[in-house]
């Protein structure tokens, strides 16, 4: 062969793999969120974005050539399972704000993959407290929403980012799109009209559509929902948005989840009944309006000890702050009667599968993304901190925060 | 006789109340706690001495004598922290919950209203009270919004009390809220009314200082002639500017940015005023230049980045920064911003981001009492000042910790194994029965 030819095969071989350097890291207590459960004295090799070996120092082979990193406790990536980071810029003017289309009540056809913005300074900041992937979603003033999308929150571009581009649609039910409306004089001013809405378009997407229709996005998009390809997400506060939800998913057959369920506690017996997982809100969810009033601490705890499967969600904050802090939220979910491994599941392993992504992600185990989380002492004690975050094998983030 | 019936009475109700409600009449020692005083060295095992509502000793257990016939407190296990004093909330004027009808922080028809006053429209039964219990929060200066550039006469209360009498502080005057930068322009600017810049903002506060000059100059003129002839007219919006003017006020000035800051110091060295910078998010750009001028600042722990630019360089290590540059520092709600139920948190978090631990229990307590001219009566637990205090299950700073009681002048206002007062420090005081209960067993039902 041409030694020209050869010498530019193997520089390109070498940018290939340039960034996917070797890390050993060395840690008190991995918390794998897999079959292997929490090891003690554990190693964690990272190879070419890959988790290639974790367990017990003693038995893991660690390669030379490795750069090493120390941790007092390591969990995987942590999975914020419904926020609108990315869409609702830091600066909260009208151009970076992108998670709201109040112009019409239905926009099933918005994709957060097309308003997603990897390089908001919001990103980076969850990023370096932990959170390694996000479900984007639209925001909360229409009934209708539009598509979420589930993005790593690493990757210049929301393609090299996306993990499921088009992952949930999302409807709001409550007081949000009530107050959207009611101020542009337009329906929905009553939740009767916000079930309507809802209803009326999944009704159209239920029906056959004559061969000479023009192409209509929105029917399109909610197709995969009634069929229950595309889970569906309602935000529902109240008890009785609670149970609107469970109704709205019993007559269209849907995939159910319910964002932030704030009274969930309340109808905790229907939502086990239904079997219906919830994303739930902050545990510093603020007592503030008619639906967040009974707002409780102790919310995702009393779910799941209800047996109702919960992941964690930030939702949306609309001034300041701009976003909550996953870790953060759940360490005062877990002051509050959560227990903590089971707090680190729904973090991790339990939101990648309800996203549909736990073949890549959400637990350390050989072959998955090397996705994880390095913290210097206990993660949910207020003075601890994160000292490095890793996804996809680099190192992202290593400022103790 | 007497006091063996005295004794025989303290003996048969002493041990059946879990602790007293009320130490009015009989000294009570609180006794075996870890005790944090913010005055000094932390007592490892101590005892508070409280009686007629004031503090009357507070030192280690071996070295103090305590009096016969007094109640005990046994609070072994325990850390005792002086009650802590928010300055910054709008507890009771924006009441919860948030609907127009409770919603009383914010006067949108005027940028300049001086002769507003939050006593006014304090709502003493708004749950946020009894949140702030919950949280430890036993003093608070309660102000009017930052939408005006003057936003009113501020209140110092005790969060406890039925009416808003029970809850100002004797002899308080409260301060003199103000503001600049981004909110007061955006909530008149969108409505094209003045002000629309900073410019505005600036020249609408000089403005009304410059009249207070011209006022208090007219009332010296007829104080100094022996008041012949009628007095000048009352006005109501400039005597609290007066007020401030002869050093009695503060201002308390919401500002975030570094020029806005800058705006603030100019105004006080133009007219001579006392004031605390209250949030100061880029006040670590300016911490020498404020602690040469001694100016405190009032800084709040939120958790994260954004909302609008005057807060885009907010950084959590702030508090930090400011102390070691010798500034007066405290850390405040801004309820509803945060929730006064976790004050603690945000001493906690300035902990993780470098703040020295005892001054961070400073920054709830001793230094906010400065910054409200009640450094004499609060913010600390030391003998003649108000028996203000909190009992934790443990360290302050710690995620796990529970506010158990908080104490208000000897009166225990908030007990965590009283139901009732545990929904407002969970959440659901409204659900009553509803609540799911825990059995026996401590299992959720």
């Amino acid at each position: 062969m041409n030694i020209r030819l050869l010498t530019m095969l193997v520089l390109a071989l070498a940018a290939l793999t340039a960034n996917a350097q070797t890390l050993v890291i060395r840690a008190g207590t991995v918390y794998t969120a897999g079959p292997d459960g929490v090891i003690n004295d554990a190693v964690v090799v990272v190879e070419d974005g890959k988790i290639s070996a974790v367990g017990p120092a003693n038995r893991v082979r660690v390669p030379g050539n490795a750069t090493e990193l120390q941790a007092a406790v390591v969990t995987p990536g942590l999975i914020d399972a419904r926020t609108t980071v990315g869409l609702s810029g830091a600066f909260n003017v009208p151009a970076d704000q992108d998670h709201e289309e109040t112009t019409d009540p239905n926009t099933a056809h918005l994709r957060a993959l097309d308003g997603y913005n990897p390089a908001d300074p919001l990103v980076a900041y969850v990023r370096s407290l932990g959170v390694t992937t996000v479900q984007a979603s639209p925001g909360e003033g229409n009934p209708v929403a539009g598509q979420a999308g589930v993005f790593k929150t690493a990757g210049r571009t929301v393609d090299d980012a996306a993990l499921v581009p088009v992952s949930a649609m999302v409807f709001n039910l409550g007081e949000a799109p009530k107050d959207a409306w009611r101020e542009k004089d337009r329906a929905p001013y009553t939740r009767m009209a916000v079930a309507a809405i809802i209803r009326q378009a999944l009704d159209g997407a239920q029906q056959p559509v004559p061969s000479d229709a023009p192409p209509d996005l929105k029917r399109q998009a909610l197709e995969p929902v009634v069929d229950g390809a595309l889970p569906a997400i309602f935000t529902a506060h109240r008890e009785d948005d609670i149970a609107t939800a469970l109704r709205l998913c019993r007559e269209f057959k849907l995939r159910c989840r319910i964002a932030y369920a704030t009274e969930g506690y309340l109808a905790r017996e229907r939502l086990a009944e239904a079997g219906v997982p919830v994303i739930v809100g902050p545990a510093l969810q603020r007592l503030e309006n008619l639906q967040t009033y009974n707002a409780s601490l102790e919310n995702a705890a009393l779910l799941d000890a209800a047996g109702i499967p919960i992941v964690f969600g930030t939702h949306h904050e609309s001034y300041v702050p701009k976003n909550r802090v996953m870790l953060w939220e759940i360490a005062v979910a877990v002051a509050n009667g959560l227990d903590p491994q089971r707090a680190i599941r729904a973090a991790t392993i339990d939101a990648a599968k309800l996203l549909g992504v736990d073949k890549r992600i959400g637990s350390l185990e050989r072959g998955k993304d090397a996705d994880l989380v390095l913290y210097d002492g206990d993660p949910f004690e207020y003075t601890s901190h994160v000292t490095h975050v890793i996804v996809n094998g680099e190192v992202v983030s290593d400022t103790p925060r | 006789m007497q006091r063996a019936i005295v004794a025989f009475l303290c003996l048969l109700f002493g041990p059946l109340a879990a602790t007293p409600s009320g130490a009015q009449e009989t000294p009570t020692a609180f006794t075996g706690a870890r005790i944090l005083t913010a005055a000094g060295e932390t007592i490892e095992n101590g005892v508070l001495l409280v009686h007629e509502g004031k503090i009357q000793a507070v030192g280690d257990t071996a070295s103090m004598t305590l009096p016969r016939d007094i109640e005990h407190v046994d609070a072994s296990g325990k850390v005792i922290i002086p009650g802590l004093v928010d300055t910054h909330s709008h507890v009771g004027i924006g009441g919860r919950p948030a609907v127009q009808a409770n919603a009383d922080v914010n006067e949108r028809t005027d940028p300049v209203t001086p002769q507003l006053r939050a006593l006014d429209a304090i709502w003493p039964a708004d749950p946020g009270i009894r949140m702030a219990q919950a949280g430890g929060i036993t003093t608070a200066n309660i102000m009017p919004g930052s939408g005006n550039v003057v936003g009113g006469q501020t209140a110092y209360v005790k969060m406890r009390g039925d009416t808003v009498d029970d809850m100002l502080i004797d002899g308080s005057l409260g301060g003199l809220k103000m503001a600049n930068g981004e909110n007061a322009k955006r909530n008149y600017g969108s409505r094209d009314k003045a002000p629309m810049t900073r410019m505005a903002e600036a020249a609408l506060a000089r403005d009304l200082f410059v009249r207070a000059q011209e006022y208090r100059e007219r009332w010296q003129a007829w104080e100094d002639g022996e008041r012949q002839g009628d007095p000048p007219a009352r006005d109501l919006a400039l005597e609290p500017v007066v007020e401030v003017l002869e050093g009695k006020r503060i201002v308390q000035h919401h500002t975030h940015r570094a020029d806005d800051i800058a705006s603030v110091m100019r105004l006080a060295r133009d007219f001579g005023f006392r004031v605390v910078i209250q949030h100061g998010t880029e006040a670590y750009k300016l911490a020498p230049e404020l602690a040469a001028a001694d100016i405190p600042v009032s800084f709040i722990i939120v958790d994260s980045i954004g909302g609008k630019h005057e807060v885009m360089d907010y950084r959590l290590d702030a508090a930090r920064i400011m102390h070691d540059a010798g500034v007066n520092v405290a850390l405040h709600t801004d309820d509803w911003i945060n929730s006064s139920r976790f004050l603690l948190r945000e001493a906690a978090l300035a902990v993780r981001y470098g703040l020295d631990r005892d001054e961070a229990l400073r920054t709830l307590t001793i230094n906010a009492a400065e910054m409200l001219d009640l450094a004499d009566q609060v913010g600390s637990l030391e003998p003649g000042k108000d028996a203000d205090f909190v009992v934790l299950s443990g360290d302050p700073f710690s995620v796990y910790t529970r506010v158990e009681q908080t104490w208000i002048e000897g009166e225990k206002v908030f007990d965590r194994a009283d139901p009732e007062d545990l929904r407002y420090a969970t959440g659901g005081f409204a659900v009553a029965e509803r609540y799911p209960s825990t059995n026996d067993a401590g299992e959720q039902q």
